[in-house]
């Protein structure tokens, strides 16, 4: 989706900003760059969208180099979102989600709908909100707003220059919170910039971490906090170690074991049983198992009216010895999904855990 | 005779005198207006002269305005103009105007939070579109108050075109100094002050009424 190839950034007086960077953006993942203040993360994303020019190298999104689409069209095709958040101060909050619709010529009341549906999205009441001006907002309100503006036009790629930095502690949180429910949503390829690992680890797919203008390591926040690649990664990591040593909890630690299962190869009318233990033993969920206590998927109350079978029989699961942090990966990838089985290295479930338990002790002790 | 009644008795020719005045207030900020704006957001752009021309206009602002008049006299005749008449009493006017417009629009576009630019490059707006939908609308109250500042002077300055045949109630103040009569110096110079503040609390209105609702509302 972004591809950058050699990528470097030379400053009047040959102050170097980055240096031959090269890495990939998948499509649909959240990737953060991080690193600590003049590394050149910043620097890189304004490069995406040409804010900043490159000195030599390629990026190219879609395929396609950057220079070879029209510049107003390429930054049209990508939300942006800054730390100071920049809405416009003489227009209303309507006004402001509306810029680029409207740029683009959108007839009014496509305009109003998809303001009206986005301030929903973003947790702000159209009928409150829409006519307020910036000033009357609070900070956190008005990144909502900020985030709102960005995806006004259904952009397919989303970039963010430290998006919650300018927040106090308690509103980032709630702010990052729902930015994760929102990005299982919407479905966008999100690159954003933070120097804070612990939004990284919280958000983002995979992230890429940079040093003195060039990549140090990318990989899965899991990967990144397991098998730091050099000194510097693991001092990135340290301030915040004892944080995120709790990240690499087991799910064996937290699971809850003893759970009902049915067995699959017991004869009689598989959903009949399902529907009868659901009734007696009031469970939302029931794995299936084999005969080995195998795990063979997952019955859920909504799929117990599936006509075909109730199993959902690719239904994930996650192992006893998945940390934290891989859980939170398996969340990202299916945002609607509430519970997940848990199976033992050889297949046996385990037990099962809920998307809350994985997230609240992920920000109780995050 | 008191005042009042001199200046009721002469109606006809302080009406007729305050209109000539506006006029030569009006045209010359309308001028001022149409070559300050355009250059003051051209100077922003344009780093590397913005100080000279600045310089250049605010030295045109130090010279005292009777010598203005004076000065603009042998130029004009350098190009074959005419020299006395509205034609100097305008350039001059229009030179005075200009500094206040053109410092308040190139003040007000450097002031406008550079979050802003960048949101609105960011999103893909284009020059053009930054320049009316970001930089204009955010620096209309400080461009407004660079007209008034321009405006009120002129209606003072202009008070000195009459000597040099352009009309307006000059004229009437200098008849009074001549012939040593306060009731004719009044009857000009109280229709000038009361020109200027109406024309100061007009712009003020007009300025307020400009101004985005947004950037009224306090913090």
């Amino acid at each position: 989706m972004i591809r950058l190839e050699g990528v470097t950034k030379i400053y009047k007086g040959d102050v170097k900003g980055v240096e031959d960077l090269t890495f990939r953006c998948r499509e649909g993942e959240t990737l953060a760059l991080i690193g600590t203040s003049g590394c050149g993360k910043t620097t890189t994303l304004r490069m995406v969208n040409r804010l900043v020019d490159l000195t030599r190298g390629k990026i190219c999104v879609d395929g396609k180099d950057i220079y070879d689409y029209s510049v107003v069209k390429l930054r049209r095709s990508m939300g942006y979102v800054i730390q100071y958040i920049g809405l416009l101060p003489h227009l209303t909050v309507a006004r402001n989600i509306s810029v680029v619709p409207e740029l683009e010529g959108w007839p009014k009341a496509r305009i109003n709908d998809r303001v009206e549906s986005l301030l929903y999205m973003v947790g702000l009441d159209p009928e409150v909100y829409s006519d307020r001006y910036p000033v009357e907002l609070s900070g956190g309100q008005q990144q909502r707003v900020g985030i709102a503006r960005a995806l006004a036009a259904d952009p397919p790629i989303l970039l963010m220059d430290e998006p919650f930095g300018a927040l106090d502690p308690i509103t980032r949180q709630q702010l990052q919170d729902e930015f994760l429910t929102l990005k299982g949503r919407i479905k966008k390829t999100i690159v954003f910039v933070t120097h804070d690992i612990l939004e990284a680890v919280t958000l983002a797919d995979r992230m890429a971490v940079m040093n003195e203008g060039r990549l140090v390591q990318i990989g899965t926040p899991a990967d990144i906090i397991e098998k730091p690649a050099n000194q510097f990664v693991s001092d990135l990591l340290r301030t915040h170690y004892f944080q995120l040593s709790l990240s690499l909890v087991k799910m064996e630690d937290m699971m809850i074991r003893n759970v009902v299962t049915l067995v699959e190869e017991e004869g009689g009318d598989l959903k009949k049983r399902c529907t009868s233990i659901f009734r007696t033993r009031r469970v939302g969920s029931l794995p299936v198992v084999d005969r080995n206590s195998c795990y063979r998927g997952l019955v859920t109350r909504t799929s117990l009216r599936d006509p075909e079978t109730p199993v959902i029989y690719d239904y994930p699961a996650l192992k006893t010895t998945d940390t934290v942090v891989i859980a939170l990966d398996c969340l990202k990838r299916n945002p609607s999904l509430e519970i997940f089985p848990v199976v033992s290295s050889e297949g046996r479930l385990k037990g099962l855990v809920s998307r809350k338990a994985i997230r609240e002790h992920f920000t109780e002790n995050i | 005779m008191t005042i009042l009644e001199f200046i009721m008795e002469r109606g006809d020719e302080i009406i007729l005198l305050t209109l000539e005045h506006l006029q030569l207030t009006v045209i010359s900020i309308g001028l001022a207006v149409l070559f300050a704006v355009p250059t003051g957001i051209f100077l922003t752009r344009t780093p590397k002269i913005s100080s000279t021309v600045m310089g250049v206009v605010s030295a045109i602002q130090t010279i005292p305005s009777l010598a203005l008049f004076g000065l603009v006299i042998p130029v004009l005749m350098m190009f074959g103009l005419p020299i006395i008449g509205w034609v100097p009493a305008l350039l001059a006017l229009f030179l005075y105007a200009l500094l206040p417009i053109l410092r308040n629009t190139f003040i007000g576009i450097k002031q406008v939070d550079q979050a802003m630019i960048e949101a609105g490059k960011g999103m893909g707006m284009t020059n053009g579109q930054i320049l009316w939908r970001v930089e204009l609308p955010l620096s209309l109250p400080i461009i407004m108050a660079g007209i008034r500042t321009s405006t009120v002077i002129s209606v003072g300055i202009a008070t000195l075109a009459a000597l040099i045949g352009a009309g307006g109630l000059g004229e009437l103040i200098f008849r009074g100094l001549r012939t040593i009569n306060y009731k004719l110096m009044l009857a000009g110079a109280i229709p000038a002050a009361s020109l200027a503040l109406l024309l100061d609390f007009a712009l003020s209105l007009a300025g307020r009424l400009l101004t985005p609702k947004g950037l009224k509302i306090a913090r």
